[in-house]
């Protein structure tokens, strides 16, 4: 039994879409190359990802080799893919959302879904939630907003709304509003949709009309969903990314791109000292760990480890973070690292040494230099570390590392 | 970004950076005259290169956007101070940076 009144049913998930976003990203940084023929490759340079629209006039499409496209089309612009810059825009996309609902998950980069109910007073009318959200977006990046009662609806709506406008699907209109839609966005993997397809089924409307017993029997649990989904009345709900307050996040800006392992070791060090330094990381157990590097030539690295126990010990998460680079394949000099502290558990006690007489010299240090902070702001000691000793440009053989308790 | 996310930090302070020199070359490129400034970027001290005792080359990273070529010399400063110089070749600047051999 619901005891949402209709008006409020109808507006409860928005739907922030932004189709080819890493193109779009692409066209924001470069507005030179509006109106011209552009396609975006693949990140090993062979195969034509996206295009624009005077590229695909000219025959271009996605999943052409390079030189094919080339060939009909000389004066094509090709880009090359950047992950960093189109991992800002999506976060950009996420903080946008954020502006209208606490609640807000991100779905796949460039789809972003929020949770609308309770914000009715704020923003009584759809045209309010299509302003705060365009309000942190840039135009040309053709944001797309969708408005419904259920996240399937929501997300249909967001791809059909054209460039900077909204739809508003209402509950009573999804069953046909859907019903017209091509099933190739319905959430069920590639080979089932080709399977409908074989069996003619090219439209929601059509899966709709199925039995829903006979789908769950041939697809399960999935098909269940979707079969759901298509009738308009999609039960997944939004789920939100995890609050801050259970995150401690530290982001190192390399003044000198870091090319070796070692500097990438020594500045990972300090940074998990600083996270777990953090108030909100005090005294808590983290149960995963997030890292992220970004090249100087806008690549990006992410590995994500999850603890089979949730850790407070500095040493044991060390070992494990650096175990995670240790073995690692980098795409190329890091500029930034973030090191996430994430799934941060209530406060607990901790275990002190039971060997006081061995660490009272290193706690009276670090009391003196957490004095001095406060003066200065920073730590006025630094350690000196040996980054690439074998290098043959000096500034790169050693490096200060802040001495920060 | 996120709001509340923390601003990036510097993570190693490189130690040894070369500092700028105002240079004056002769026709072959090789310097004559030096001035170093001060923190202010003002000329502090002027200097004559009585003898060039070592020139090397180094070519870094060519293979990245932010190549790095340079030539070094080793010279003898009037007084016989020996100073460790070098010029940036992509951009022509002069700077002064001590230089040992790389260690394995």
């Amino acid at each position: 039994m619901s005891t949402i009144r209709p008006d409020t049913e109808s507006r409860s998930i928005a739907c922030l879409a932004i189709p080819s976003l890493a193109f779009q990203c692409e066209l924001v940084e470069r507005p030179g190359l509006v109106g011209s023929p552009v396609a975006l490759s693949d990140e090993v340079r062979s195969r034509v990802v996206d295009v624009s629209g005077e590229a695909r006039l000219r025959g271009i499409r996605a999943g052409m080799t390079l030189r094919d496209a080339v060939e009909l089309c000389p004066t094509l612009s090709i880009l090359e893919p950047r992950p960093a810059l189109v991992a800002q825009y999506a976060e950009a996309l996420v903080e946008a959302m954020s502006a209208v609902s606490p609640l807000v998950e991100e779905a796949e980069q460039g789809v972003v879904f929020a949770d609308l109910c309770g914000t009715e007073g704020l923003y009584p009318r759809i045209e309010d939630i299509r302003q705060a959200v365009f309000a942190g977006i840039p135009p040309r990046l053709s944001p797309q907003l969708g408005v419904a009662g259920h996240r399937f609806t929501a997300f249909l709506a967001a791809l059909r709304a054209g460039p900077s406008k909204v739809i508003h699907v209402p509950v009573d209109d999804a069953g046909a509003y859907i019903a017209a839609q091509s099933i190739s966005h319905l959430p069920l993997p590639p080979e089932v949709l080709d399977r409908l397809r074989l069996l003619g089924i090219n439209r929601c409307g059509q899966f709709a009309a199925l039995p829903r017993h006979a789908v769950e029997a041939q697809f399960g649990f999935q098909g269940g969903l979707a079969w759901l989904a298509a009738c308009g009345e999609d039960p997944r709900p939004v789920h939100p990314r995890p609050w801050e307050q259970e995150r401690a996040i530290e982001v190192a800006q390399a003044e000198l791109p870091l090319v070796s392992r070692e500097a990438i070791l020594h500045a990972l060090e300090q940074m998990l000292g600083r996270a777990l330094r953090q108030p909100r990381a005090r005294h808590r157990f983290v149960r995963f760990i997030r890292l992220h590097a970004e090249t100087e030539r806008g690549a990006l690295w992410e590995r994500e480890q999850v603890l089979r126990e949730p850790l407070g010990d500095r040493g044991r998460l060390w070992t494990l973070l650096r175990s995670l680079i240790e073995y690692a394949e980098f795409p190329g000099p890091f500029t930034l690292i973030t090191l996430e502290l994430g799934g941060l558990t209530e406060e607990s006690g901790r275990q002190r040494s039971l060997f006081v007489e061995q660490t009272r010299r290193r706690e009276q240090l670090d009391e003196m230099v957490r004095h001095l902070k406060v003066r200065f702001g920073e730590s006025p000691l630094a350690r000196v570390v040996e980054v690439e000793p074998w290098h043959r440009l000096p500034e790169h053989r050693r490096a200060l590392l802040e001495y920060d308790p | 970004m996120s709001p509340q996310r923390p601003a990036a930090r510097a993570s190693l302070r490189p130690i040894g950076l070369p500092r700028p020199l105002g240079v004056r070359a002769d026709a072959d490129g090789s310097p004559v005259t030096l001035a170093r400034t001060d923190a202010r970027g003002r000329h502090s001290s002027e200097a004559h290169v009585e003898s060039i005792e070592e020139v090397w080359r180094v070519a870094e990273a060519w293979w990245r956007e932010s190549s790095q070529a340079r030539t070094y010399y080793r010279v003898i400063l009037d007084g016989g101070r020996p100073l460790t110089m070098f010029r940036d070749d992509d951009t022509g600047a002069w700077f002064e940076q001590s230089y040992s051999a790389a260690t394995r």
